[in-house]
C-alpha cells in the first residue's frame, strides 16, 4: 500500500520544477494580461508617426529637461488601445514604466493612438499642480489636436512637448495657447497634493513591488526591489533610459482629432 | 556568552517572524487605510467643484433647473454624511456611503449631458475647463476605487489565508475584513460625456 503511494509520488517530485513553474506561470498572469509596449527610450514611435530626425530631436529635449529638473516626460505613439479607455490605459502604462522619480512622482506621459484618433496628456502625481487637467486640455486643444487635423502629425507632437516643457518651467501656459484668462487652476488644490504623494507613495510602492517582483523573476536576479524595477528599463536604446518608478492617480486631460 | 548567545537567537527567531509574515496584517491594514483616503479626498474634490459648475450653468438663462436642482441636492446629502470611524468595517455605513455617491456622480453625468443642449455654456472657456477638471476627477476617483479595492483585496486575502489566518488568531484579534466597493464603475457614473466634440 505505502510502496505504491511512493511509486505515485516519486514522478510527481520530479515534476516538481515543472508544476512550480507553471504555479509561476498562473500566478504572474494577471500581471501580464495587458499588454504594454516595451520602454524603449523617452520617445516610443510604435505607430510611426515621426521621422528619425524627429524623434531624435524630442529624445534630446526630454533628455536635457530631465537633466535640468528631474521631470520624466516620455512620448508614445500606439497604432490602437485595444479596446481599452486612453485615461485607463494611461495611468497603467505610466504605473507599469514607472515614469517620473519614484520620491517625487513627476512623470508625464502624451500618448497618442492613431487607429482611434486620440490623444492623452496623463500626467503623474507629482505635476499635477502645474500641468493641471485645465492645462493639459488646452495643449490638447490649441496645439496638438489643430496641427493633427492638418496631417502633421510631427509638428503636433513637437509643440505639444513645447507647451508642457514650457508650462512644468514657467509655472503657466504661454500665453497663446492659454488664450483666456479666464481658465484658472484648480484653486487651493497645492497645499493638499503637497501631502498626498507621500501618503499615497507607500500603497503604491508595496503595490508595485508586489507584482514587479514576480515580473522581476524574468531578469534572473528575481527578489529585490532594485532588480525589479530595473525590469521596466528599456535597456541599451535611448540611452540606457528607464522610469525612476513615479506613479500616476489619473490626471491629466483626453482629447481626439 | 550565554546570553549573548540567547540573544542572538531572539533576535533570529525575530527576523524569522518578520519574514513569516508576523507584521503582513498591520502592513496591508495601512495600505488600505492610505487608498481609502485617497478615494475620499477624491470624492471632496469633486464635491468642490459643484459649486464652481453650478454657478456656470446658472449663468444661462432659461437653463432647465430640474438636472440642475438634482445636483444640488446629491451634493448637499452626500455633505451630511457623518462617516463613522469603522466605516471600513461596517457594511451599512460604507454602503449607504457609496450609494450617495453614487446618487451625485449619476446627477452630475446627467447635467454636463443636459448642457449640450446650450451651446452658449457649452463654448465658454469656463465651462472648458470645468469640465476638463470635472472629468480628470472622475478619472481620479476609478482610479482610486480600483487601487482602494486591490488594497483591500490583500488585506481580506491575508486575514483568511495561512500564514495571516494564525497570526490574526494570536495577534490580530481586532482585525476584521474590510468592505469594498460593489457597485460597479459605470453604475456611479463616470459621465461618458465626450468632451471632445465641441472641437469636431
Amino acid at each position: 500500500m505505502s510502496t505504491a503511494i511512493l511509486r505515485m509520488a516519486r514522478p510527481m517530485v520530479r515534476r516538481a520544477p515543472r508544476l512550480l513553474f507553471l504555479l509561476w506561470l498562473i500566478a504572474a498572469g494577471p500581471a501580464l494580461a495587458q499588454s504594454f509596449p516595451e520602454l524603449t527610450g523617452r520617445v516610443v514611435d510604435d505607430a510611426g508617426l515621426l521621422s528619425a530626425s524627429g524623434e531624435a530631436d524630442l529624445t534630446s529635449r526630454l533628455a536635457a529637461f530631465e537633466e535640468a529638473t528631474t521631470d520624466q516626460i516620455v512620448v508614445v505613439t500606439l497604432p490602437d488601445l485595444g479596446g481599452y479607455d486612453i485615461a485607463d490605459y494611461g495611468f497603467q502604462l505610466g504605473r507599469h514604466w514607472g515614469i517620473g522619480q519614484a520620491d517625487k512622482n513627476n512623470g508625464a506621459l502624451l500618448i497618442v493612438s492613431r487607429d482611434d484618433r486620440k490623444i492623452r496628456i496623463e500626467v503623474g502625481y507629482g505635476l499635477e499642480g502645474t500641468l493641471t487637467d485645465a492645462n493639459s486640455k488646452l495643449i490638447i486643444e490649441n496645439v496638438i489636436v489643430p496641427a493633427f487635423k492638418a496631417g502633421d502629425f510631427e509638428k503636433g507632437i513637437s509643440d505639444g512637448v513645447a507647451a508642457i516643457l514650457a508650462l512644468l518651467n514657467d509655472g503657466e501656459l504661454p500665453a497663446e495657447i492659454a488664450d483666456s484668462d479666464q481658465v484658472s487652476d484648480e484653486p487651493g488644490e497645492r497645499p493638499d497634493w503637497a501631502v498626498l504623494p507621500v501618503l499615497i507613495f507607500f500603497a503604491i510602492f508595496i503595490f508595485f513591488m508586489f507584482f514587479a517582483g514576480r515580473r522581476g523573476g524574468g531578469t534572473g536576479t528575481g527578489g529585490s526591489w532594485h532588480s525589479s524595477s530595473g525590469g521596466f528599463s528599456g535597456g541599451s536604446s535611448g540611452g540606457g533610459f528607464s522610469g525612476g518608478g513615479g506613479s500616476f492617480g489619473g490626471g491629466g486631460a483626453s482629447g481626439r482629432w | 556568552m550565554r546570553i549573548a548567545t540567547r540573544l542572538g537567537l531572539l533576535a533570529a527567531l525575530l527576523l524569522g517572524l518578520t519574514s513569516c509574515g508576523i507584521n503582513a496584517i498591520p502592513t496591508y491594514e495601512e495600505q488600505a487605510a492610505a487608498a481609502w483616503s485617497q478615494v475620499l479626498n477624491q470624492y471632496k474634490r469633486r464635491t468642490d467643484l459643484i459649486p464652481n459648475l453650478v454657478a456656470t450653468v446658472q449663468g444661462a438663462a432659461d437653463f432647465e433647473r430640474g438636472t440642475l436642482n438634482d445636483v444640488v441636492e446629491a451634493r448637499a446629502k452626500v455633505n451630511q454624511i457623518q462617516l463613522p470611524d469603522d466605516i471600513l468595517t461596517n457594511p451599512g455605513a460604507f454602503q449607504q456611503f457609496e450609494q450617495l455617491q453614487g446618487q451625485l456622480g449619476g446627477a452630475l453625468s446627467r447635467l454636463l449631458v443636459t448642457v449640450e443642449a446650450y451651446p452658449q455654456i457649452q463654448t465658454s472657456q469656463n465651462f472648458l475647463a470645468l469640465q476638463s477638471q470635472i472629468e480628470g476627477t472622475e478619472n481620479r476617483i476609478s482610479v482610486a476605487r480600483r487601487d482602494y479595492i486591490e488594497a483591500v483585496r490583500l488585506y481580506n486575502t491575508e486575514l483568511k489565508t495561512f500564514p495571516g489566518r494564525i497570526w490574526k488568531m494570536i495577534l490580530y484579534g481586532t482585525a476584521e475584513p474590510m468592505q469594498t466597493f460593489t457597485i460597479s464603475e459605470e453604475e456611479t457614473a463616470v459621465p461618458k460625456v465626450d468632451f471632445g466634440k465641441s472641437s469636431d
